[in-house]
């Protein structure tokens, strides 16, 4: 493991094909996001993955996994350094997979893509390049859908990242990096023993299959428009932001050209009085580029929105089919 | 003659005589010492004669004699002051110099002051002696001395050659020209002498006379006549006090009016015998007090109008100086009016007394904005009265604003005859400070009451003017004041003869009034004029308004474009108009213009600081950002308590038109966030829903928020019960009237809010049903649920054959609207965007600058074609065409789809309302989400591309 921290990002950043989950990961997960959703209305729950990286399979096996605190203050953020350390250690002597190879986190309708979800997910990255960040939504569950999704940063965002914490266009550009790339989703795998295995094809006969023809609700939906309504907002703020910036780019252009004609003049005029002319290298000083704006947040906004689009598509997708099935049985 | 004994008192130098005489006159002399006092106490100025040239010229004599006395003492910088002053003296008094020449004394003294600097400055030994100040002064003083008497060379080279002419001169410069100089100060001295009976302050006195820097003949003259005096004191038994004073007199007069000696002995009987007996139209108290009080005039003394005159202007003088008794100038003046009177001096000098008078009594308050003392401001009015009725008795009699004192002709029959001042201005004047005595006054008390009584009296003195003013054919500008005032006495009172039916006359009182200002013509646009017809205009409004009349008022309003120009009106004016605003709302509200009601009143009410805008009172917020200062100021514009619109009435008022348009308008606008029409009565929600515990209501508040929650329930009869349960309808003229406007307002108005609310329950309703729910005829309701139709407001429609009103269901559910929404916020990004690429355009077009050209590369990421702005809207995705225009296309396409869409979801709705009905809720919602979908799925096929 020490040898795989060592190699270098670019061999490695896409070598991972497929995470696999255990099915006592995912229980666990759950479990702990239900808990503290049903004590708390803070959708932030997130805890630490631990497994192995099978480098023969390029599968990231996560085995096991334990909750921190919210880590919003300095003293829970102590609290669960030390509880990390202890578990790990804890772990170790019970030979079980102690190595952190990324956090799951809960989400409320992919609201979890922002500024304190990219940190978190570079952070482990700097730390172990294979590390993933495992999003769970509850909410889904609830209507019936286990959504578990990993993802990571794309080898290109990190770099950029790395090297600048807000992005700039021509960076985006250079790198490639668009609101689609940015993270990229990793497919998951469910495994289970072979005990397990069977046991779930024993409870698969009790299961009541009639669930699958209620209709989604539309608070769900009426939800998602607005968050999506929200992400339309950032947008639109972002980009009178760029016309401004525009603007003032402009003006800055045409105040230089103008500078520049006049210097030009005025040295022309003092050449032929035989008077030494004035530099012109000053222009750039004079002219100070107005500050580019930054893309990072619209870059989120945007991935926020796509989210959004997919979940509606999604969940409206199975509703209409149900409509016509259920049109045609009316008829 | 007193007069010269003030000069005198003025400047004397013997403040330790006078007091010491003081202490030891008798008791029964005391008003003569608070008088002497009080003059002696008063600044050193000279006293003012108003002749120009005089004035002038005493003013130069006071810097002469300065001069001479420091030069007595040898103090040097006391010179130099006086050289200064006299300096500074002349060159004022240029003008009048170049009329008459140079003064003589004045030409002797810079002369003799040369010659002392000279002498002063050769002297070395005495000049080592000097101290610093001295000496320091004196090097300035021989150069300044040099320097200004090179303009008066041949004056003074001719002085010194015959020294004598010029003393001489001066002399009868002194005597004739400003009775002051000598004369004042032999009269003064006298006056000392008459006081100081004792032979030892005499001759302290005489002592200070001499050195006075007058010349040792002078002085000398002056001994001989005060001996004169002294010895004669028995003479004149009878005013034993006075004796010496009026020998002295004589011998003044002997010398230097000899006209007046003559006459002088003859003027004495009758003075003390009249005074006595024939003063019938004064109080008794006011004989007892001649009789105490030294006489105005010196017996003896011919009174004439210039000596009266000379009075005059002389106690106007010491108007306003600090210390001075203003009781006793009020006195003063009217024992003066009295005199005149008896003495027989003619109707304009008596006329001038009075105002005098009057105007003795305005300085009575030493600050303007003190208010007057209750009995004082009687006083005023009854001198007022005395002036008019003799003005009225004798029209021949003018008094002439700004007339110079001189031009006036107090005698001379043959032109016509006139007094200075201005019986307006002291009028107003009156009435301000009538104004500003009841504001001072607690409005709750029996005095308030008292006084207001006194405004008949001044409201008749209004009229007399205005008629005497008529008469005499005064300037449009006085015309227009005067009736001005009579507007703003009448404006604000009720005419009850009106409100019963009958023919009142206060309307045709303000209309004859109101229309004369508006006759008159401005001819010069001057603002004096513009602000009386703006006044008058506004009061004509808030006299209909206050009788109901709301069209008139209205009309007149709107007609005169009195808004356009309000802003740039002083502050009283905008108060006016701010209290008219008020009172047109109030009638707008009583003849059940709600709406009208509403915008009018809104302005006053929604700033909270209706107190502040009537001027009824100071705000309390904001108490420490205010100064003493402006406290002040504010305190001066508030209007009299009698005045005051009742604030509570005003504010429920408004309440009540807020919650008639604003309850409706709530529940026509559930859900959308629309603009408030009355922020206050939100606010006035908001608080009531902060109340842990609502009981039954209590305060006016609390009663508008009950009967408001009553309507939006469109329980009509509690909220009429509520609302109109509050005492303070009784306090709105026609309280019963209003009242029932009221009730029916709110019905209406509960109709419409029922409509709004539970439409969407119905699917057809009854009129008959609404009628007996809201206790409307039938007729009623068909009018308004038809104008709701007719507004958009309501969608529905009148099924006649079953009398039934359909109701067609047209609201969107939320996520319909949340999908339109959305809709409207897509086309706003891709404004956005397209504006942005716009320019994008513009800079490769110009694609001179490096800066520039990095846009449209940064935003299209031309590489790969792919968006960096990273919409999900129909513009990612294809890179190989890449550029703009391919967005473009596409975005164009979007909105065709888009449009698209929002019919299609239009479409469906109207669609799915037919199912929804059977208790579908949740399919309609659904129907939508396919819209939606769509939408989505433009994104997302664009996308896939």
């Amino acid at each position: 493991m020490a040898s795989n921290q060592q190699q270098q990002p670019t061999e490695d950043m896409d070598s991972i094909q497929c995470v696999e989950v255990t099915s006592q990961v995912i229980m666990k997960i759950t479990r702990n996001c239900q808990d503290e959703l049903d004590k708390q209305l803070d959708p932030h729950v997130s805890g630490v993955l631990l497994g192995l990286i099978n480098e023969n399979k390029r599968v990231l096996e996560v085995t096991h996994c334990f909750p921190l605190m919210n880590s919003d203050t300095d003293e829970s953020m102590e609290i669960n350094r030390e509880h990390m350390l202890e578990m790990e250690r804890s772990l170790r002597s019970v030979n079980i997979d102690y190595q952190q190879v990324g956090f799951y986190q809960s989400t409320y309708l992919n609201t979890h893509c922002d500024r304190n979800f990219l940190d978190s997910v570079f952070d482990y990255l700097e730390e172990m390049n294979e590390a993933i960040a495992i999003i769970y939504d509850p909410l889904k569950t609830k209507l019936g859908h286990l959504s578990l999704r990993a993802f990571k940063l794309s080898s290109a965002a990190f770099n950029l990242y790395k090297a600048e914490k807000d992005f700039t266009a021509e960076m985006l550009r250079d790198n490639m990096v668009t609101y689609e790339n940015l993270f990229q989703e990793i497919p998951v795998v469910v495994k289970n023993s072979s005990l397990t295995n069977v046991l779930l094809c024993e409870l698969g006969h009790v299961q009541d299959t009639t669930s699958y023809f209620t209709l989604p609700t539309s608070s769900y939906l009426e939800k998602s428009m607005q968050l999506l309504l929200g992400g339309l907002d950032e947008i639109n703020q972002d980009l009178l932001k760029i016309n401004k910036y525009q603007k003032s780019v402009y003006k800055k252009q045409t105040d230089m050209m103008k500078y520049i004609q006049d210097r030009k003049e005025e040295n022309d005029r003092m050449i032929r009085e035989g008077l030494k002319p004035l530099p012109e290298e000053d222009v750039n000083e004079l002219f100070k580029d107005p500050a580019p704006v930054g893309r990072l947040e619209s870059l989120l906004s945007a991935n926020r929105i796509t989210s959004h689009c997919d979940m509606i598509e999604e969940h409206v997708k199975s509703g209409i089919g149900k409509l016509y099935l259920a049109d045609s049985f009316m008829s | 003659m007193s007069s010269r004994f003030f000069a005198q008192a003025g400047d004397s130098s013997d403040e330790s005589s006078s007091s010491e005489s003081e202490a030891e006159m008798p008791v029964a002399r005391a008003p003569v010492r608070q008088y002497a006092s009080i003059l002696e106490e008063s600044d050193d100025e000279k006293r003012v004669v108003r002749s120009s040239k005089d004035k002038r010229f005493s003013e130069i004599n006071e810097a002469i004699k300065a001069i001479r006395n420091a030069k007595k003492i040898k103090d040097i910088s006391k010179v130099f002051e006086g050289f200064n002053s006299l300096c500074s003296t002349y060159t004022k008094s240029q003008n009048v110099i170049a009329k008459n020449g140079t003064p003589k004394a004045f030409i002797r003294c810079v002369a003799d002051l040369e010659t002392f600097v000279l002498a002063v400055w050769e002297d070395k030994e005495q000049r080592s002696k000097l101290n610093k100040i001295n000496s320091k002064a004196l090097g300035a003083l021989k150069q300044n001395v040099r320097k200004f008497n090179k303009a008066f060379e041949t004056d003074i080279e001719e002085y010194r050659k015959n020294p004598d002419n010029y003393e001489e001169v001066i002399e009868e410069d002194e005597s004739d020209n400003d009775d002051d100089l000598e004369t004042a100060k032999d009269s003064a001295k006298q006056a000392k002498k008459s006081r100081t009976s004792s032979s030892r302050a005499f001759d302290e006195d005489d002592d200070e006379a001499g050195g006075d820097g007058m010349s040792d003949d002078d002085s000398d003259d002056m001994w001989n006549e005060s001996d004169d005096s002294s010895s004669s004191d028995d003479e004149m038994p009878a005013i034993g006090y006075t004796a010496a004073y009026f020998l002295k007199k004589k011998d003044d007069d002997k010398k230097e009016r000899p006209e007046r000696k003559k006459k002088a002995p003859k003027q004495q009987q009758p003075r003390t015998s009249t005074s006595k007996e024939d003063e019938g139209w004064t109080t008794v108290s006011g004989v007892e007090k001649v009789a105490k009080e030294k006489p105005l005039f010196e017996e003896g003394t011919e009174i004439t109008v210039d000596v009266v005159n000379q009075k005059i202007a002389e106690l106007s003088s010491i108007r306003g100086r600090r210390g001075a008794n203003r009781k006793k100038n009020i006195e003063t003046f009217e024992l003066l009016t009295e005199t005149c009177y008896k003495e027989n001096l003619g109707i304009p000098v008596v006329a001038k007394c009075l105002y005098y008078t009057c105007l003795a009594i305005f300085d009575y308050n030493p600050s303007m904005s003190a208010c007057m003392v209750v009995d004082i401001w009687v006083q005023l009015l009854v001198t007022l009265d005395k002036l008019l009725t003799l003005l009225e008795g004798h029209r021949e009699v003018h008094f002439v604003e700004g007339l110079p004192d001189e031009e006036e002709n107090l005698e001379n029959p043959e032109k016509p005859l006139t007094v200075a001042g201005s019986i307006l201005v002291i009028m107003e004047r009156a009435d301000d400070e009538f104004t500003k005595l009841l504001r001072n006054l607690d409005p709750h008390g029996t005095e308030y009451v008292q006084r207001l009584s006194d405004e008949a009296k001044l409201c008749v003195v209004i009229l007399r003017i205005k008629a005497e003013l008529a008469t005499r054919k005064a300037s449009n500008n006085e015309m227009c004041r005067i009736y001005l005032r009579e507007i703003e006495h009448l404006y604000y009172k009720v005419d009850y003869s009106a409100e019963k039916g009958g023919t009142g006359n206060s309307k045709a009182k303000m209309d004859e009034l109101c229309k004369f200002i508006y006759r008159i013509e401005s001819s010069d646009h001057s603002g004096d004029l513009d602000r009386i017809r703006t006044r008058a205009m506004l009061c004509h409004i808030y006299h209909h308004a206050l009788h109901n009349r709301w069209s008139e008022a209205r009309d007149l309003m709107l007609m005169s474009h009195l808004q356009h120009g309000i802003s740039h009106a002083d502050i009283p004016t905008k108060i006016l108009h701010n209290r008219t605003m008020v009172q047109l709302g109030l009638c707008a509200f009583r003849n059940g213009y709600i709406q009208h009601a509403h915008t009018t009143l809104n302005e006053i009410q929604s700033s909270q600081k209706s107190k502040e805008l009537l001027a009824q009172g100071l705000s309390t917020q904001r108490m420490s950002e205010r100064n003493l200062e402006q406290e002040k100021i504010e305190k001066q514009r508030q209007i009299p308590f009698h005045m005051h619109i009742n604030l509570e009435l005003l504010e429920y008022s408004y309440l009540t038109c807020a919650m008639l348009l604003e309850v409706p308008h709530m529940a026509a606008h559930q859900f959308e966030q629309r603009r408030k029409l009355s922020r206050t009565f939100h606010q006035q929600l908001r608080n009531a829903e902060k109340n842990p515990l609502i009981g039954p209501p209590d305060s006016m508040r609390e009663h508008l928020v009950a009967s408001a929650k009553a309507m939006m329930k469109a329980d009509w009869k509690t909220c009429a019960d509520t609302l109109l349960a509050h005492k303070i309808w009784n306090l709105m003229p026609n309280a019963e009237d209003v009242k029932a406007m009221l009730k029916q307002k709110i019905k209406e108005e509960s109709l419409r809010t029922y409509m709004f609310t539970y439409s969407a329950c119905y699917d057809s309703i009854s009129p008959m049903v609404l009628s007996r729910m809201f206790d409307l005829s039938n007729k009623q309701i068909h009018a308004l649920i038809s104008k709701m139709i007719l507004n958009d407001e309501l969608k529905a429609s009148w099924d006649k054959p079953t009398d039934l009103l359909i109701l067609h269901r047209a609201e969107s559910s939320k996520l319909q609207s949340l999908a339109k929404q959305t809709a409207d916020k897509l086309t706003h990004v891709m404004d956005n965007t397209e504006k942005m690429l716009g320019q994008g355009t513009t800079f490769t077009s110009r694609g001179n600058a490096a800066a520039s050209l990095t846009w449209p590369n940064n935003i299209f990421g031309a590489g790969n074609g792919s968006l960096q702005m990273g919409f999900p809207i129909g513009m990612s995705g294809d890179s190989s065409r890449g550029g703009h225009r391919n967005y473009q296309d596409r975005s164009r396409n979007y909105q065709d789809r888009s449009r698209n869409y929002q019919d299609r979801s239009n479409a469906g709705n109207a669609g799915y309302n037919g199912r929804s009905r059977g208790g579908y809720n949740n399919a309609g919602g659904y129907n939508n989400n396919s819209g939606g979908y769509n939408n989505n799925n433009t994104q997302y096929t664009s996308r896939v591309y």
